[in-house]
């Protein structure tokens, strides 16, 4: 039985409320793009435009920009393609980016199957323990053997958020219940160059 | 058969001139239905293929996302099989400093096995 919308709203909400509290809360920080609902295609294609413009005027190098955009058109997409749906027929997914004086936060969440997550935390888990070259030789594998899906995914969603992050990547897995629960991924992006 | 397709809001120019064999593709790709976007390239190959045994490919991109970069690969992998690897060649254009851009284009040329030409260009505003 599908969870009422009222719980899985409540659920993702509470997520996303935390994470935006959490990210108002430090002084130096402010969230400069945020939505919870559903996202469009449109709406995904405006948000990675509005974000690259905001960082070029905030001054980050051009590099830091593209990854940020690569970010986030592999995890806006990903929300797309693999949210899954409440009773209502929609996908409940939010998003929000904080500024800090040095990294860049961006929070993602949708809707996934309680039966995936497992599978989806030992998959992110394999990747955090992995070096920067065994992430490329993961990379380059699926690469290889590269299939896309009917819903349009390649598999490299991760790898490459890993990869342009260069940082671990985190995670909530909320349960709403045995069907259904609220995934949150957060990625860090520095805003210089590691050494 | 020419082939063209007309810059999208995620997806490339890409056009085809079946007398000369030359693909040009320049833009940034990240559409999601990204197998449709680029199949009509296949169906140019086998149409070229009837009358020229060699193709060139030259490509320019700003941004593409991994979904894009299978699909891509997978079509040049389609060429390398109408035509073989010694008849197609590929000019790898990417803006000044664009790492991520001429890295793709590195690991398709280890993939494929063929030789691309890189060329670095002046960034645009």
């Amino acid at each position: 039985m599908k969870a009422s919308t009222n719980t899985v709203v409540e659920v993702c909400n509470s997520r996303y409320q935390k994470i935006y509290q959490e990210y108002k809360n430090t002084d130096s920080d402010k969230t400069i793009n945020s939505h919870f609902g559903e996202f469009s295609q449109d709406l995904v294609n405006t948000i990675s435009n509005d974000i690259e413009m905001f960082m070029l005027d905030s001054n980050d190098k051009k590099g830091t920009v593209k990854r940020m955009f690569s970010i986030l058109v592999e995890g806006l997409q990903n929300i797309r393609l693999h949210g899954e749906k409440g009773k209502d027929g929609h996908q409940t997914s939010f998003f929000a980016i904080d500024q800090g004086s040095d990294t860049y936060k961006i929070a993602l969440g949708n809707l996934i199957y309680s039966k995936h997550n497992e599978n989806i935390e030992s998959r992110i888990t394999e990747i955090n323990k992995m070096t920067r070259e065994e992430v490329k030789s993961l990379y380059m594998e699926v690469l290889t053997n590269g299939i896309i899906s009917n819903k349009g995914g390649a598999g490299l969603g991760f790898i490459t958020m890993a990869m342009k992050s260069g940082n671990n990547l985190d995670y909530f897995f909320d349960k709403i219940n045995d069907e259904l629960s609220c995934f949150t991924l957060i990625i860090t992006l520095d805003r210089k160059k590691k050494a | 058969m020419d082939l063209l397709i007309e810059h999208g809001k995620n997806t490339p120019k890409i056009s085809g001139d079946s007398n000369s064999g030359i693909l040009v593709i320049e833009g940034s790709s990240f559409p999601e239905n990204v197998r449709k976007f680029y199949d009509p390239i296949n169906s140019w190959f086998d149409t070229i293929v009837k009358n020229s045994s060699r193709v060139s490919i030259d490509c320019k991109f700003y941004y593409m996302a991994s979904s894009s970069i299978i699909a891509l690969l997978k079509t040049l992998k389609y060429a390398e099989s109408l035509f073989g690897a010694s008849n197609i060649s590929i000019k790898w254009r990417y803006e000044e400093d664009d790492d991520d851009i001429r890295k793709i284009g590195e690991d398709f040329s280890y993939l494929l096995g063929i030789k691309f030409e890189f060329i670095e260009e002046p960034e645009e505003d």
